[in-house]
């Protein structure tokens, strides 16, 4: 009797594809679970290609998501990307199931709000130049408290962890 | 005619790509009907290009949730993730059972917590619903034929 066995082989490209789209994925779904309308919201969408590019280059930090209503910005979730040493064998796993129970604990946000995403790099990186993004020229607002969600996503060397600010 | 069609999400794939795949998808299975005017069909389709690719980058295109009904034809178009992604093999072979199709219909997936976003985007779109597809394949029109009439023709 012969034996057959096949090996799949997980790369980077595989990985910054798959990170980019579960984290697209779940700021679209919890920004329209918390209220948000699909005009706004679906923005997030045409963010995936900067977002696949930055961690191609291993230069995204973290993503910050504020609330914009008029007169106030506040902190609502930062997306985390931890990098380490690339495993071929690791599999490629997201948690959007998981994240997705638990988004009826949110508050709903008024229907003027809006919302901004701040892109942030490694401390020894910047961050290539991308279509449809500028330069912050404010600081960020205090961020307070946090309940992590957990890992959104997952492949061969690099993590995406969400966190929220406002339960 | 049941048919089942592969486009492999996330890492093979991006949203924006998976949602261009599906169109191309859909309107060139359409543009086999005389009768249904493709151009018309994509043009319909491109205002959900968005909806699309958060669905896939999702998951919720994952299985049986996003069926074309047209003339004889239920396709299903299988978007997988992640690891069933990577296994997958990209299958967009343009299906037969529209050569008499008149009209058309892209059944989506609607989970809870999207209705908001799903409607908004149906509410724009005549041929797209948030209803769940039949489970049976449409069958050709029922014909009566007067076999006794049949055999004294001539």
């Amino acid at each position: 009797m012969s034996t057959y066995t096949t090996t799949t082989t997980r790369t980077w490209s595989h990985t910054t594809t798959h990170l980019a789209g579960a984290v697209v994925g779940v700021l679209s779904e919890t920004l329209i679970a918390i209220g948000f309308s699909w005009d706004k919201a679906k923005r997030v969408n045409t963010y995936e290609t900067a977002i696949a590019a930055w961690l191609r280059e291993k230069s995204l930090a973290r993503l910050t998501i504020t609330s914009t209503a008029p007169g106030s910005e506040r902190v609502m979730y930062t997306i985390d990307f931890d990098y380490f040493e690339e495993d071929g064998g690791q599999e490629l796993r997201d948690q959007l199931a998981r994240i997705r129970r638990q988004l009826g604990k949110e508050s709903q946000v008024p229907a003027d709000a809006d919302f901004t995403i701040t892109a942030t790099p490694r401390p020894w990186a910047s961050l290539s130049d991308q279509p449809g993004w500028s330069t912050r020229v404010t600081a960020l607002p205090e961020s307070g408290r946090s309940y992590r969600y957990g890992t959104a996503a997952s492949g061969p060397g690099a993590a995406a962890v969400l966190s929220s600010y406002r339960l | 005619m049941r048919a089942t069609r592969v486009i492999p999400g996330r890492p093979q794939a991006s949203g924006s790509a998976v949602a261009t795949t599906i169109i191309d998808l859909v309107a060139s299975t359409l543009a086999k009907s005389p009768s249904i005017d493709a151009q018309a069909a994509r043009a319909e389709l491109e205002p959900a290009a968005s909806l699309l690719s958060m669905l896939a980058n999702s998951g919720h295109l994952d299985g049986e949730t996003l069926v074309l009904v047209a003339g004889t034809l239920r396709m299903v178009i299988d978007v997988p993730a992640g690891e069933a992604a990577l296994a997958a093999q990209l299958d967009v072979r343009i299906p037969t059972g529209t050569a008499t199709a008149t009209d058309w219909t892209l059944h989506l997936p609607k989970p809870g917590h999207l209705s908001p976003a799903i409607e908004a985007v149906v509410q724009q779109a005549s041929h797209l619903t948030a209803e769940p597809a039949p489970t049976d394949a449409p069958t050709a029109a029922a014909v009566t034929v007067d076999l006794r009439r049949l055999g004294s023709t001539g």
